[in-house]
C-alpha cells in the first residue's frame, strides 16, 4: 500500500505534463519515450516508436504458447487474476491514476471496474469459457474424431495471429481481450485506445512480476497509434502478418477496418450497439415493487454512465399514462444515485441532445421531461422513440399497451434488452431475435458479459483460433 | 410583429444603418463597439419576450439585462438548435407540430398558419414563404435539416448585402447589368440560395443573358413519393424493391440534369472570351466543368477578369478528391476572381475576404470569441485573440442572431493592411478537422448506421 501511495505521487506530478505510455512488444516493456500525442481531455500524452517487427510473429513459427496445455495458461492467469487487486498492485494504482485523466468516469467506478477485472481470471470462469467455446480437447492436441464416411479426422483449435483493437470506454474490455487472447493461445498485438491507455500494460507487467518470461505474457504486444493513421495500419493489416482484426465498435473504428478485409483477412466485430428495456404493468403493483424495479432500470441506464453498448436508452412501459408518468418521475429519482458502474453525477448529453430536449419541453403533454440535462440524469416520455442518440444520462420512456410493441422498435443495432418482470422473456424473445437481438436479459442484468456465452450473436473465443484439420 | 423600428431602438438603428454604406467593412473600433453594446442590449429587450427558447434561456441562467458581453454568452444558441424539433414530426407530417416548433425560434407568431394539407417538406417551406417566413434550409453533417426563419426584410438585406460584398471584392459595379451570368441552379424555388442568385443575376446580369440551369418539373406527388421512400429507408422499413425505385430515380434525374447542364456549358462556351460571372455551390461547379471540358473547353479559356462564386460543402456529392483543383485549373483565374467570403445561414452577411486574405467582420455583426468550451468569453491581447467563434447578428429580424459555431478562429482586431479597421478573421478551421479530435473507442452504438445498412457497405 505504502509503495502504490508513493507511485501514485509521482504519477501525479508527472500528470501536470505528459502521461508516458508504455508499449509491450512480445512481452517486453519498451520505455523509450519519443512520440507526443495530443489527447482530447486536454493531456497529452508520449509513447515510444513503434516496433513493427517486434509485433509480427514470423509465418514460419508456432505461438510461444502452443505448446502449454491450457491447464498450465488457466493456472497463469489465475494467478495473475490474484494479483490484480488496486490495494496491493501498484501497477494496477498507477493504471488507475492515469486513467482517471483519459477517462471521464468518476474514479470510484473506475476503481470498481478494476476491482471487476479479477472476476475474468477466476478460474470457473475461464474454464466455462473454455468449455462453450472451444470444446474439450481441441486445444492441447488434435482432438480424433470420426466422419460420417467413416474417416478418422483430427480437429484443432489452432492458434492464431490477432490485432485487437480495444475499446476504452471500459478497462474490462482489456481484461477480457487478454484473457480471451491467452486461452486461444494466439499472439495478439492489443492496440490501446486513446480512453484507455494503461490497463493492458498494468495487467501484463502483473504478469511479468509472476515470470518475465512467460510464453503467455511473450503472446502479448500493447501499443498505441491514432486509430485510422494509415501509415501504420497499411503495413501492419496484412495476410501475411494476422489471421483476424478483432476489432471493438466504435463504427469508425470497424468501417475502417472493413478497408483493409479480404481473403485471409478475417474481421471479427463486437459491433456498436444500442440497448433499451422493456417494463411489464406489473411494475406499478404497489410502491415496494415500483422502487424495485426502477433501481433495476436506473441499473442498465447508469452503467458505465450510459457509455456502454449494454447501457439501456429507451424504455417500452405498460400502464395507464398517470402510472407511467409516475414511474418516469421515479426513475428519474433512482437515476440520480451512485451506483457500483455508474455514478450520480456523469458528464452532461451533447448540444444536440440538449438542444432537442428543450425544445420539446415546450410539447407537453405528448412530450415530457424529468430532471435535467446537466449529467444528472433526464427521463423523456415520447409516443414513439426520439430519432437522437440518447446518451448522458437520457432515458427515452415510450408508454405501449403491451411490450411486445417494443419489438418493431429493435434491429440489428439492438443488443441487450432488459425486461421486467423477467418470467416474461420468453412472451418476446424470439420476436426480439427476429428483428436482430442478440440478449434478452433480467432488468438490471445487463452489465454482465460473461464470457463463453454469445456476444452480438457469436462465441468470441470460438472465433479466435483457426480450426483446423488432419483428415483420413 | 413588432418590428425593430416601432420599438425606436435607436443604436440597432444606427449599427443596422452601416449596411447602406458604401463599405461598412471599414468600420471597427471603439466607438462601433460601444454602439454595438447598446444594440445589443435592445436588441435582447425586444426579442425576449418575442421567442420562447430565448426567454426560457434568460429565466433559466437569470439573465434580466445585459450589463456586459459576457451576459450574452449563455444567450447564444448553439448550431444544433436550428435543428432542435423531433425528427417523427417530419417523418409523420405533423406540420402543425412544426410550426409550433418554429414558433418557439421566431419573432413573429406563425402557429396559426394552416398546415393539414401539406405532405412534404417542400410543400410546408412553401406554404411558410407564403406567409412571409423565408425559411432557411440547411443539411449539416448531422444528415438533419436545420430550418432558420428569415421575414422579407431580412432576404432582401441578404441579397443586397451580397450584391455589394461582390461589386466591393470583385471591382465591379452593382447594378450594371454589364455582363453574361451562368447560374448552375434553378432559377424558382423556396430555397435562399435561388434567391440569392436571383439577386445576382438582376444586379449583373446583361438582359437576355442570365443563364439558369434549365428546371427538372417535379411534380408534389413526385416529391410525396420520394418523402415516403426516403422516410423508409431511414427507418429501415423499405423493401429492397424500394430502395431501387429511389435509386432509379436518382438515376433519371441524374441524366436530366446532365442534359441541362449541357445546355449550360454551351452558354460558358460562347461567352468565354468577355468577362462573366458564374454562381453556384461547389458540387454544380464541377459537373459544369466536366460537361464544358467534354464539349472542348480547355483549362485556362475563360476570361481572366470572370468572377467565380462558390459556396456550401461537397456533402452528398460523388466527387474526386481533387475536385476543387480540377475546378481551379479549368476556369484558370487568379485568386481573387473568386468571391471569397466566410459565412454560414446562421448570418445574413458573410464576412469578406480582403486583399490581404482577412476575412473583415461587418459592424451589425458582433464578433465574439469563446473558449473551445464555448462557455467564457476571451480577451484579446495586444489585439489578438483565438478561441471558438460566436456572434450575434444584429440585423436579423426573424429569430434570434445569436449562434455559437464549430469553428476555431483567430481575430485581430487591429486595423488591416487592406485599409479597413473592421475585426477580422486571419484562420478558419473547425474543431472537428484539428488533430487532437477523438480518438476514443467505445462500443456503444447508434441504430441510424445499421438501418441505413452502412456499416458493411
Amino acid at each position: 500500500m505504502t509503495q502504490a501511495i508513493s507511485t501514485v505521487e509521482n504519477l501525479t506530478s508527472l500528470s501536470d505534463q505528459t502521461l508516458q505510455v508504455p508499449h509491450v512488444i512480445a512481452g517486453k516493456f519498451d520505455e523509450n519515450y519519443s512520440k507526443v500525442f495530443p489527447s482530447a481531455t486536454g493531456t497529452s500524452f508520449t509513447t515510444p516508436e513503434l516496433d513493427f517487427d517486434g509485433m509480427v510473429l514470423p509465418r514460419g513459427q508456432l505461438s510461444p504458447a502452443y505448446d502449454l496445455p491450457l491447464s498450465e495458461i488457466i493456472d497463469f492467469l489465475v494467478a495473475t487474476g490474484e494479483r490484480l487487486s488496486p490495494e496491493t498492485n501498484h501497477w494496477l494504482a498507477e493504471a488507475i491514476e492515469a486513467t482517471t485523466h483519459a477517462n471521464p468516469l468518476p474514479r470510484y467506478v473506475i476503481e470498481n471496474i478494476y476491482r471487476d477485472m479479477a472476476f475474468f481470471f477466476r478460474r470457473d470462469v475461464l474454464e466455462f469459457e473454455v468449455e462453450h467455446a472451444l470444446g474439450i480437447g481441441f486445444s492441447d492436441d488434435w482432438k480424433e474424431v470420426v466422419d460420417p464416411t467413416g474417416r478418422s479426422v483430427r480437429v484443432r483449435a489452432f492458434p492464431s495471429r490477432l490485432v485487437q483493437i480495444l475499446a476504452g470506454n471500459s478497462p474490462g474490455v482489456t481484461a477480457m481481450s487478454i484473457t480471451r487472447g491467452a486461452l486461444s493461445k494466439s499472439v495478439s498485438v492489443l492496440k490501446l485506445p486513446g480512453n484507455d491507455l494503461f490497463t493492458a500494460s498494468a495487467v501484463l507487467r502483473t504478469m511479468a512480476d509472476l515470470d518475465p518470461n512467460h510464453p503467455v505474457l511473450k503472446s502479448f504486444s500493447a501499443v498505441y497509434w491514432r486509430g485510422g493513421d494509415t501509415d501504420v495500419e497499411n503495413i501492419l493489416y496484412r495476410p501475411q502478418y494476422f489471421d483476424k482484426i478483432v476489432v471493438w465498435g466504435g463504427e469508425q473504428a470497424v468501417r475502417n477496418v472493413v478497408k483493409y478485409l479480404g481473403p485471409g483477412m478475417q474481421m471479427v466485430s463486437f459491433d456498436p450497439k444500442v440497448s433499451m428495456s422493456a417494463i411489464g404493468r406489473e411494475a406499478h403493483e404497489n410502491p415496494e415493487t415500483l422502487e424495485e424495479v426502477v433501481g433495476l432500470a436506473a441499473t442498465d441506464v447508469q452503467l458505465l454512465n450510459q457509455e456502454a453498448c449494454a447501457s439501456s436508452r429507451f424504455q417500452f412501459v405498460e400502464g395507464t399514462p398517470e402510472q407511467i408518468d409516475h414511474y418516469c418521475e421515479r426513475l428519474c429519482a433512482a437515476l440520480q444515485v451512485d451506483r457500483h458502474l455508474g455514478s450520480a453525477k456523469a458528464p452532461p448529453p451533447p448540444p444536440e441532445v440538449v438542444e432537442e430536449v428543450e425544445a420539446l419541453r415546450f410539447f407537453e403533454p405528448i412530450y415530457r421531461t424529468w430532471g435535467a440535462t446537466d449529467g444528472s440524469g433526464l427521463v423523456l416520455r415520447s409516443p414513439e422513440p426520439v430519432t437522437f442518440h440518447p446518451t448522458g444520462k437520457v432515458v427515452n420512456v415510450i408508454p405501449v399497451g403491451n411490450i411486445a410493441e417494443a419489438i418493431a422498435f429493435a434491429n440489428p443495432a439492438t443488443q441487450t434488452v432488459g425486461v421486467w418482470p423477467p418470467a416474461r422473456k420468453t412472451e418476446i424473445r424470439d420476436g426480439l431475435c427476429a428483428a436482430g437481438v442478440q440478449r434478452v436479459v433480467a432488468l438490471g442484468a445487463s452489465d454482465l458479459m460473461m464470457p463463453g456465452l454469445p456476444h452480438d450473436g457469436f462465441i468470441p473465443l470460438h472465433r479466435f483460433v483457426n480450426w483446423v484439420a488432419d483428415e483420413g | 410583429m413588432s418590428t425593430i423600428a416601432e420599438c425606436g431602438t435607436k443604436s440597432l438603428e444606427t449599427v443596422r444603418n452601416y449596411i447602406n454604406t458604401e463599405d461598412p467593412y471599414l468600420f471597427g473600433g471603439e466607438k462601433i463597439e460601444a454602439e454595438q453594446l447598446e444594440a445589443i442590449r435592445e436588441l435582447f429587450a425586444l426579442r425576449r419576450s418575442q421567442i420562447r427558447i430565448l426567454g426560457q434561456r434568460a429565466a433559466t441562467v437569470g439573465i434580466e439585462h445585459i450589463q456586459s458581453l459576457d451576459d450574452l454568452v449563455p444567450l447564444l444558441f448553439a448550431d444544433q438548435t436550428y435543428k432542435s424539433y423531433p425528427e417523427t414530426f417530419v417523418k409523420n407530417n405533423q406540420w402543425a407540430m412544426m410550426n409550433r416548433w418554429l414558433d418557439t425560434l421566431s419573432s413573429a407568431e406563425i402557429s396559426d398558419i394552416d398546415v393539414s394539407d401539406i405532405k412534404s417538406t417542400d410543400g410546408w417551406i412553401t406554404r411558410m414563404t407564403e406567409h412571409g417566413h423565408h425559411i432557411v434550409v440547411s443539411s449539416g453533417t448531422s444528415g438533419k435539416n436545420s430550418f432558420l426563419n428569415r421575414t422579407s426584410s431580412d432576404i432582401a438585406v441578404s441579397c443586397a448585402s451580397v450584391v455589394q460584398n461582390v461589386a466591393l471584392t470583385q471591382g465591379i459595379t452593382a447594378g450594371a447589368r454589364d455582363r453574361p451570368v451562368i447560374l448552375i441552379g434553378p432559377s424558382e424555388g423556396p430555397y435562399v440560395f435561388v434567391t440569392l442568385m436571383r439577386a445576382l443575376a438582376e444586379s449583373f446580369a446583361r438582359p437576355g443573358q442570365a443563364y439558369w440551369l434549365s428546371d427538372v418539373a417535379i411534380t408534389e406527388a413526385d416529391t410525396q413519393r420520394q418523402g415516403e421512400l426516403r422516410r423508409k429507408a431511414n427507418d429501415g422499413t423499405a423493401t429492397p424493391g424500394e430502395l431501387r425505385e429511389i435509386e432509379d430515380t436518382a438515376r433519371a434525374r441524374q441524366s436530366e440534369m446532365q442534359k441541362a447542364m449541357g445546355v449550360l456549358a454551351d452558354a460558358l462556351i460562347r461567352h468565354k472570351d468577355e468577362p462573366v460571372m458564374v454562381v453556384g455551390l461547389w458540387a454544380p461547379h464541377f459537373m459544369l466543368v466536366e460537361e464544358a471540358r467534354s464539349r472542348g473547353m480547355r483549362d485556362g479559356e475563360l476570361h481572366p477578369q470572370s468572377t467565380i462564386f462558390t459556396g456550401g460543402g461537397s456533402k452528398g456529392a460523388k466527387l474526386p478528391d481533387d475536385f476543387k483543383q480540377q475546378i481551379e485549373t479549368f476556369y484558370g483565374v487568379e485568386p481573387s476572381r473568386y468571391y471569397g467570403n466566410y459565412g454560414m445561414v446562421e448570418m445574413l452577411t458573410g464576412f469578406i475576404e480582403c486583399s490581404a486574405h482577412r476575412y473583415h467582420c461587418p459592424p451589425w455583426v458582433k464578433l465574439l470569441v469563446l473558449d473551445q468550451e464555448g462557455e467564457n468569453l476571451l480577451k484579446p491581447e495586444n489585439g489578438h485573440v483565438e478561441g471558438r467563434m460566436a456572434f450575434l447578428d444584429l440585423a436579423v429580424e426573424g429569430r434570434w442572431g445569436g449562434v455559437i459555431t464549430a469553428d476555431k478562429v483567430t481575430v485581430d482586431y487591429n486595423p488591416c493592411s487592406c485599409g479597413r479597421s473592421s475585426p477580422s478573421l486571419t484562420s478558419i478551421v473547425r474543431y472537428a478537422d484539428l488533430p487532437e479530435g477523438d480518438d476514443k473507442l467505445s462500443c456503444a452504438g447508434t441504430m441510424s448506421s445499421y438501418i441505413r445498412g452502412e456499416i458493411a457497405s
